[in-house]
């Protein structure tokens, strides 16, 4: 028989939801863990060598690794290539191409058209930042903030913004997979951190964790499967990722959080990626990327930040462990 | 631990958290924060050797910590959670049940932890005061003085009646002394 206090605590179980929340945040640190395990591997705090691949990437003493994951994507010195609008004649509008669909206001009479022009940026949900791609376009995409449940899926982490102007409305389509909106929803009242903890307890809403930052408010972030295509009106401030759905992703396969992360990274490597930026008049613009997956390269700079490359680190760099695993694009002609 | 061993803690010991939490934070959003940071400490833990009960006692004990450390920090905000107000009740409420669980809401927070584990989770007096760092005496006295308050908040139940109802058959049924 049972005691009264027994017979009340056990009608009292975990809420709905919480379990994936602590998983999804273990699946977040780990992907952070996994950037600074080379510097663990490389005997954390010692200086690099001074000749080999890693020559010159001096990085200070006594990093910790909360730092690190902060400084992992505050990545980037390159130089950030956004989008703009460019006013100039129009071509010669043909039948198939985007100039079809653009103003022209008098037939015979060259029209001022405007043609988007945009790049993609990368976005580290974990700090916030957006960087841009190198000078032939292709940009890193390192594993970041995701989650994976059984019911939702894998959300990558890998997360891209479209920056430009004037764009109103955004086209992407991937070939394998689909496509997941993030968005980060800031300084939440008690009222919509309940009624978010509801939706996730009942399904409707992808696990999140919901945190406190130091001055007491609070955050989370919200992600939201989209398919393999999507076209909705352009939101300057969305971030975009790759989402494996649930019967494709890596999960419980034993090998660990970290493994299965890179196996979900690898689900898009040859893949395409197709953005089409759409102004107001109807003028379209389509790039298409080429995905790679992999240990990617990276360099750590003197303010202690890394950059992370789109390309594979060498041979070396990967024996040794100095590399970050994600996505990569490369734009195609 | 892995994915799956940080999965499989939450599924055994997952109640066992929330309810010392909520227990004694008395506040549901409070109690899962302290859920969360206790399962993801566990995480990092080299835990693949420990045995169920080992793994248990440092799930209570770090959640202990991490309820003082949270209580310090939120004492102003004071009040007990009710019953009704937890969330995801496996059953309805009755008006016995409630009245219990806002009596030990009410005790001071040395005497609460006491009643909790020694009702709630069938501890004795000396694996409590091992979980907590104090001598077993200390936890005797304090079951003494929880059951005392109990009687007044309660309005003259009998000391072991009013929380226990037990027969000592069942395991976790267990008596102080």
């Amino acid at each position: 028989m049972k005691n009264r206090y027994q017979e009340l605590t056990e009608a009292i179980h975990t809420p709905a939801g919480l379990n994936d929340r602590v998983l999804f945040e273990a699946r977040r640190r780990a992907a952070g863990a996994a950037a600074s395990s080379c510097r663990e591997k490389r005997g954390w705090g010692q200086s690099l060598p001074e000749t080999g691949p890693m020559a010159g990437a001096a990085v200070s003493r006594g990093w910790t690794q909360p730092f690190l994951r902060t400084a992992v994507c505050a990545v980037c010195a390159l130089a950030l290539v956004l989008g703009g609008f460019s006013l100039r004649p129009a071509p010669t509008a043909e039948p198939g191409t985007s100039a079809e669909n653009a103003g022209v206001a008098d037939a015979g009479t060259p029209a001022q058209v405007l043609v988007p022009t945009f790049g993609l940026t990368a976005y580290a949900a974990m700090t916030e930042n957006a960087y841009g791609p190198a000078e032939d376009g292709s940009i890193a995409f390192a594993v970041g903030e995701g989650c994976t449940t059984p019911e939702f899926g894998d959300f990558t982490g890998c997360l891209f913004g479209i920056t430009g102007e004037n764009i109103a409305q955004v086209k992407m389509s991937i070939d394998r997979g689909g496509l997941y909106r993030y968005q980060q929803r800031e300084n939440l009242t008690e009222e919509q951190r309940t009624a978010y903890r509801q939706a996730m307890a009942d399904g409707s809403l992808a696990p999140a964790a919901i945190s406190q930052r130091d001055d007491g408010t609070w955050y989370m972030p919200e992600m939201t499967a989209l398919g393999q295509s999507v076209q909705e009106d352009y939101d300057p401030a969305a971030s975009y990722g790759f989402w494996v759905p649930a019967e494709d992703m890596a999960y419980n396969t034993g090998l660990g959080i970290t493994t299965e992360c890179q196996m979900d990274a690898d689900y898009f490597d040859g893949g395409t990626l197709t953005v089409t930026v759409i102004s107001s008049d109807g003028t379209e613009r389509t790039q298409a990327y080429r995905l790679h997956s992999g240990p990617l390269k990276i360099e750590f700079a003197e303010d202690n930040s890394i950059t992370v490359f789109p390309e594979l680190a060498s041979p070396e760099e990967q024996k040794n462990n100095y590399f970050i695993y994600g996505i990569y694009a490369a734009p195609e002609d | 631990m892995t994915e799956q061993e940080l999965s499989n803690a939450m599924k055994t010991y997952g109640d066992t958290v929330y309810r010392l939490a909520l227990c004694q934070l008395q506040n549901a959003a409070d109690a899962e924060d302290v859920y969360q940071d206790v399962f993801l400490r566990l995480l990092e833990q080299r835990a693949d050797r420990w045995d169920g009960e080992h793994l248990k006692a440092w799930l209570i004990r770090t959640a202990l910590n991490r309820c003082a450390d949270l209580g310090r920090l939120r004492r102003r905000r004071g009040g007990t959670l009710s019953l009704e107000e937890v969330p995801d009740l496996a059953r309805p409420v009755d008006e016995a049940a409630a009245e219990l669980w806002d009596a030990v809401g009410r005790l001071p927070e040395k005497l609460r932890v006491a009643v909790h584990l020694f009702y709630g989770e069938g501890y004795e007096s000396g694996e409590i005061g091992a979980l907590l760092g104090v001598p077993a005496a200390t936890v005797r006295s304090r079951l003494r003085r929880a059951r005392a308050e109990l009687r007044d908040l309660l309005g003259g139940f009998d000391d072991e009646e009013s929380v226990s109802r037990a027969d000592g058959s069942h395991p976790y049924a267990r008596r102080a002394e």
